[in-house]
């Protein structure tokens, strides 16, 4: 009996590491177990991976620029032979695109190959393997329906890679890569959110305790109108951008709630005094 | 030798009328709607539904817009947040008589079709069949609460491009039934992308980094394409991913695709008769409130 006792407490145990209740909210903490380090990657993105030479070097482009837009203050789109190079280093955005019409027809391409070419062309352009995170292949599709005709068979249109950017395994809000291939596994385009980092002036980590920053959760899920339900916490990057265009990071805490039908699930974002 | 152009009264007539039309035929114009403020006096649903973010969002789209008339890339931008997001600019004439409000979707300067691209940030539902049809909440409840894709809306005038942060905006299986062709486009319409989610999305400020970077990369071309590439997000396959779709109207496949993947903002290109749609999507991404995409 005692055996029972004892096992049956175990599991009760078990099943509520990682989860805490306020006020109305369940928390899911179990991704706040581990703090981030407060130490920057050696290599980091910089500012020179936005000049015109690398990008063209990285596609390959032998070509001179030919034409020379500018769109905004700091965005310039630049045209290369087949190519068309968009470079903002203010907003850390670079667009490399083929002005070729793409052939959507030609077999398929080895998911583990997609991944290999578009990590090897992040890298030439000046992304360091210490700062690219997940990485997904996904298969863009489409279907038709002419008139009031069934839709037709879906057919794949291209590849997508997507390429998170983490540091320390954290991911930087809003900063993502996407290298798109066509069936036959060339190149079609890559546009990137990814701006330089500065040496100085982050916030990486915090002395919060978890149970801390659960009660600063519940406070600012309340102010922004949230009463009940089930919240899951993990730490997140938000780049503050300096006037040069590089982004110092900022620790703070996702609190995704569960959601409620017909509504959209939301992230409010949990400042945790980082330092 | 002097030459002298004469002209008979009727060809001044004509060139008068030609200079004064010429804005109106000419002007680029963005309208963009973001609906926060729920539930409060004179506004529509409760207020569980606010969500400050939505007007941040909207800001974020009219921005660029706002860059690139700067630089007489684009001729007008107009911003239409909360109670003047009204159901009525969302209605066409025609479909007055299910809306409590008098359809005036052409409205100068307000109404959805008197624009070229619209982006709207608001809550969605849909309904898949009998009828098939999606629903965006909008800012007055002196309108109506909710314009619905069939009830309300048909594009018959200015709008080319619709850019809808909403959920179940864009649901598969409304598009399947035919809730997005004949219910709001006409086979003459200049109406042919619409951009919009297939179940639920998510919520909060990652979304104005998304539709910055969005509308900004969509200057040249990749009107729909680059939507898929910066709202796409994958939660761990535990059904609550974010499945951004493009729905295009056109003649044929290759007409649609053409805009999915050439058109921009600089070049919105026509894709003829809207006598089909194509349905761009990414395979696997399985939403909360939809089925997963296959």
């Amino acid at each position: 009996m005692r055996t029972m006792k004892t096992i049956a407490l175990s599991l009760l145990v078990l099943a509520s590491a990682g989860l805490a209740r306020a006020q109305g909210f369940q928390f899911d903490t179990s991704r706040l177990a581990t703090v981030p380090k407060a130490e920057l990657p050696r290599e980091r993105m910089s500012l020179r991976a936005f000049e015109a030479a690398p990008t063209l070097r990285a596609i390959g482009a032998q070509e001179k620029v030919e034409k020379s837009e500018r769109l905004s203050r700091s965005r310039v789109a630049e045209f290369i032979g087949s190519w068309r190079v968009e470079r903002d280093p203010l907003e850390g955005s670079l667009l490399i695109a083929s002005t070729r019409e793409m052939v959507s027809s030609g077999g398929e391409t080895d998911e583990m190959k997609l991944r290999a070419m578009s990590i090897d062309l992040l890298n030439r352009i000046g992304v360091p393997q210490s700062e690219l995170g997940r990485i997904q292949v996904r298969s863009l599709m489409t279907t038709d329906a002419e008139g009031k005709e069934e839709p037709t068979r879906p057919q794949l249109l291209t590849y997508k890679t997507f390429v998170t950017r983490e540091i320390n395994g954290i991911p930087v809000e809003g900063h993502r890569a996407v290298v798109s291939h066509a069936p036959s596994g060339e190149l079609h385009r890559a546009n990137l959110r990814w701006p330089a980092l500065a040496s100085t002036g982050h916030k990486l980590t915090t002395r919060l305790s978890v149970q801390q920053i659960t009660e600063r959760a519940s406070e600012v899920l309340k102010r922004e109108g949230e009463r009940e339900g089930k919240v899951l916490l993990r730490w997140k990057y938000v780049p503050m951008k300096q006037s040069s265009g590089e982004v110092a990071l900022v620790l703070a805490v996702g609190a995704r709630i569960q959601p409620k039908p017909g509504m959209e699930p939301r992230e409010i974002t949990v400042p945790v005094d980082a330092q | 030798m002097r030459y002298q152009i004469r002209f008979r009264p009727g060809l001044w007539a004509v060139i008068i009328l030609i200079v004064a039309a010429w804005p109106a035929l000419a002007d680029r114009e963005t309208h963009v709607y973001g609906i926060a403020q729920f539930g409060g006096s004179g506004q529509c649903g409760d207020s569980g539904m606010t969500h400050p973010v939505h007007t941040a969002t909207a800001g974020a789209f009219a921005s660029w817009f706002k860059t690139l008339k700067l630089f007489g890339l684009w001729d007008d931008v107009e911003t239409l947040n909360n109670s003047s997001a009204r159901g009525r600019y969302f209605t066409d004439k025609s479909k007055s008589a299910s809306c409590s409000c008098t359809g005036d979707d052409s409205h100068v300067d307000r109404g959805a079709d008197d624009a070229d691209v619209i982006y709207v940030h608001t809550h969605g539902s849909h309904s898949a069949s009998s009828p098939a049809f999606s629903s965006l909440s909008m800012g007055n409840s002196n309108d109506d609460c909710d314009a619905r894709t069939d009830q309300n809306m048909l594009w018959n005038s200015d709008l080319d491009i619709a850019v809808i942060k909403a959920c179940q905006s864009g649901d598969y299986d409304t598009w399947k039934n035919g809730g997005y062709r004949q219910q709001f486009t006409k086979t003459t319409s200049g109406f042919r992308m619409w951009n919009a989610f297939h179940g639920d999305s998510s919520c909060g400020d990652h979304v104005t980094d998304y539709v910055t970077w969005y509308v900004q990369s969509s200057t040249y071309d990749g009107v729909g394409e680059n939507w898929l590439d910066a709202a796409y997000d994958n939660n761990s396959g535990d059904d609550s991913d974010d499945c951004p779709v493009s729905i295009v109207m056109g003649e044929s496949h290759d007409a649609r695709v053409k805009l999915f993947e050439n058109g921009g903002w600089r070049d919105l290109k026509t894709t003829g008769s809207k006598t089909g749609s194509t349905y761009f999507y990414f395979r696997g991404c399985d939403p909360s409130s939809g089925r997963k995409l296959d």
